[in-house]
């Protein structure tokens, strides 16, 4: 089996977990800046936080062998403080240049507030006069369908934006045809406790297809699962989904959407 | 919500969803509940 990893924090895991992800055949992994788990309170913690994207853990990662790659912003979570988020979105551009960097993610909203779709909007317009890849978090429970619905609302609205370069990821059962028949990009992300499981996912991937369609585990520092793409693709094995077809899920289609980026490229 | 078929999931998650379109003023927290507080 052969996969890429296209959403974990791996900042938050440890070398046991890239271990047991080379080992069952990631390939490449991609990190979209995340939530800490607490708010920051300075700049200049997201300066340490965006090195350590673009520097650290690419040498960490290397050390398995893994390709690694970065997305940047500030989570929705941190949104609320205008200026803060407004002063790391100014900080941003001086890392777009590096070369593990794919776009600009996982940005989005978290509880549909007016300051996190400023912020929101904000990224995307960043992302739009860099010409960058967009990854977008959507929200959780009862907020994901309005959430959803703001996001690709606000994106059909700006001119600027090209759907099938723009990933909204996080998609259940009541959002991926919404997210689908916009023409964007939709993620399926495995939790153990919310979210979607392996076979929800398979579900999905029988009702609406494989095109523009990928699997991640958004695996972070909390209860996750870094070997969630490969137990997913166990599970389509055991439904007798073709090793062909399973393959495209999991290592083609994120190629696919990745390879958009020129930043993105696998060795040999 | 309990017709058998492939589209229960969807019913399920659409039933506990928050059917509003405008944003909120302010994020007073970060964690969702689970089902939209007017929910039937």
């Amino acid at each position: 089996m052969r996969y890429i990893e296209p959403h974990a924090h791996m900042v938050s895991r440890t070398t046991d977990d890239y271990l047991a992800m080379v080992t069952a055949g990631c390939q490449a992994v991609c990190e979209p800046a995340f939530w800490a788990g607490f708010d920051r309170h300075s700049v200049d913690g997201f300066y340490d936080y965006f090195c350590q994207l673009t520097e650290h853990e690419p040498k960490r990662a290397a050390k398995f062998g893994l390709p690694h790659f970065a997305w940047l912003c500030i989570n929705p979570k941190e949104a609320e403080d205008l200026k803060l988020a407004t002063d790391v979105i100014d900080l941003i551009p001086q890392f777009l240049d590096r070369p593990n960097v794919l776009g600009i993610g996982e940005i989005g909203l978290n509880k549909n507030s007016r300051n996190e779709l400023t912020v929101f909007e904000k990224h995307v317009d960043l992302a739009a006069r860099h010409d960058k890849l967009i990854l977008i978090h959507t929200p959780h429970l009862e907020d994901k369908l309005k959430g959803t619905k703001l996001i690709v609302d606000s994106l059909k609205s700006d001119r600027r934006i090209n759907p099938g370069r723009v990933i909204i990821d996080h998609v259940e059962e009541h959002t991926i045809e919404l997210v689908l028949e916009a023409g964007f990009w939709a993620g399926l992300t495995l939790y153990p406790d919310s979210k979607c499981t392996a076979a929800r996912a398979a579900d999905m991937i029988e009702l609406y297809g494989r095109e523009r369609l990928w699997i991640n585990s958004a695996c972070d520092w909390g209860v996750s699962v870094p070997l969630a793409v490969p137990r997913a693709a166990l599970e389509m094995r055991q439904r007798e989904h073709a090793a062909c077809a399973v393959d495209e899920m999991i290592y083609q289609n994120p190629i696919r959407f990745l390879s958009q980026s020129e930043n993105f490229k696998l060795p040999g | 919500l309990q017709k058998p078929g492939p589209q229960r999931a969807k019913a399920v998650l659409l039933a506990l969803s928050d059917p509003t379109a405008k944003p909120i003023d302010h994020a007073t927290t970060k964690a969702a509940a689970g089902a939209w507080p007017d929910a039937p």
